[in-house]
């Protein structure tokens, strides 16, 4: 049985609560602030990665999982932005559509760039149980001008 | 705003996601002289992804009509496996997942996962389609297209 308070929120108030969760979440990770950021996340969620290749997993399952993952990557980068990002509710009021356009700078002088499309599914907490992300598996990398 | 309990945009959102429908069925058909009619004139496609002799964008239904009856010409069968159709609260917007499945003219067997996002106008029909697709699948079998 779903708790009545859940019950109680609108489905407006849903997807307003779901797409600021995302808004945060680009931010936390902008900051690579992992330890905050896995907290948006429920215990049992997975992420499913259809066009993943070489070390990057098609499926990630768990929250202990996700944060390994992601503190790993988060370490791989000296800078990370995601301007541009687009959030759209769907009608459903836990499934949120975001399109993000990452560019990272890497250790190195590398700037990673590409763009991102996924659906994010929250529970009835406002916790992101699932996420589905697709990107381009031959994302452009290029020697940047930035010195030092 | 809102669209929550609004019977007009719930109308559209089923309008749209039965153009879908009519999109993916005529598509399997092969029937590109009636596909198109579900788009609008002044449509745009782009294809974040698209590699090798695939455009990234196009514009206008000449340009889109054109490359699909190209691409269907490339298979003899096509047919997708799974399709999954989801409104967003907009109710001119539909994102939509599906899995093509081409048998090629020249042999072999294309397979994809793809997702988009579909905007349409006020008369129903496809203004914008924004496709992604695993471009390693693709650029393996393009050849054969054509």
């Amino acid at each position: 049985m779903i708790m009545g308070h859940v019950r109680s929120m609108s489905n407006d108030a849903r997807r307003i609560r779901n797409m600021e969760t995302l808004q945060t979440y680009f931010r936390l990770l902008e900051g690579r602030n992992i330890d905050a950021w896995i907290t948006l996340w429920a215990e049992d969620c997975s992420i499913i990665a259809p066009y993943a290749t070489g070390d990057i997993p098609k499926m990630i399952n768990g929250k202990s999982s996700v944060y390994s993952f992601y503190r790993e990557q988060a370490a791989s980068y000296v800078a990370l932005r995601f301007a541009g990002t687009e959030i759209y509710p769907f009608h459903d009021p836990d499934k949120v559509l975001a399109r993000w356009y990452p560019r990272g700078e890497l250790h190195g002088g590398y700037i990673y760039t590409n763009e991102n499309i996924g659906v994010f599914e929250f529970n009835g907490e406002g916790s992101i149980t699932r996420f589905f992300e697709y990107f381009n598996p031959v994302g452009v990398l290029e020697k940047s001008n930035i010195s030092g | 705003m809102t669209h929550d309990d609004n019977p007009a945009a719930e109308q559209r959102r089923n309008r749209n996601v039965e153009a879908l429908r009519t999109y993916f069925r005529l598509l399997e058909q092969q029937d590109i002289d009636a596909w198109i009619t579900l788009w609008a004139d002044n449509c745009a496609m782009v294809v974040p992804y698209a590699s090798g002799d695939l455009p990234s964008a196009l514009s206008g239904k000449s340009e889109i009509h054109a490359l699909y009856k190209n691409i269907a010409a490339g298979f003899t069968r096509l047919e997708f496996t799974h399709i999954e159709l989801h409104p967003l609260h907009d109710p001119d917007k539909v994102f939509a997942r599906w899995n093509p499945r081409c048998e090629l003219v020249g042999g072999g067997v294309y397979t994809n996962e793809s997702v988009g996002l579909f905007e349409f106008d006020d008369d129903g029909l496809i203004r914008h389609f924004s496709e992604y697709f695993n471009p390693a699948g693709f650029v393996e079998n393009y050849e054969t297209f054509s």
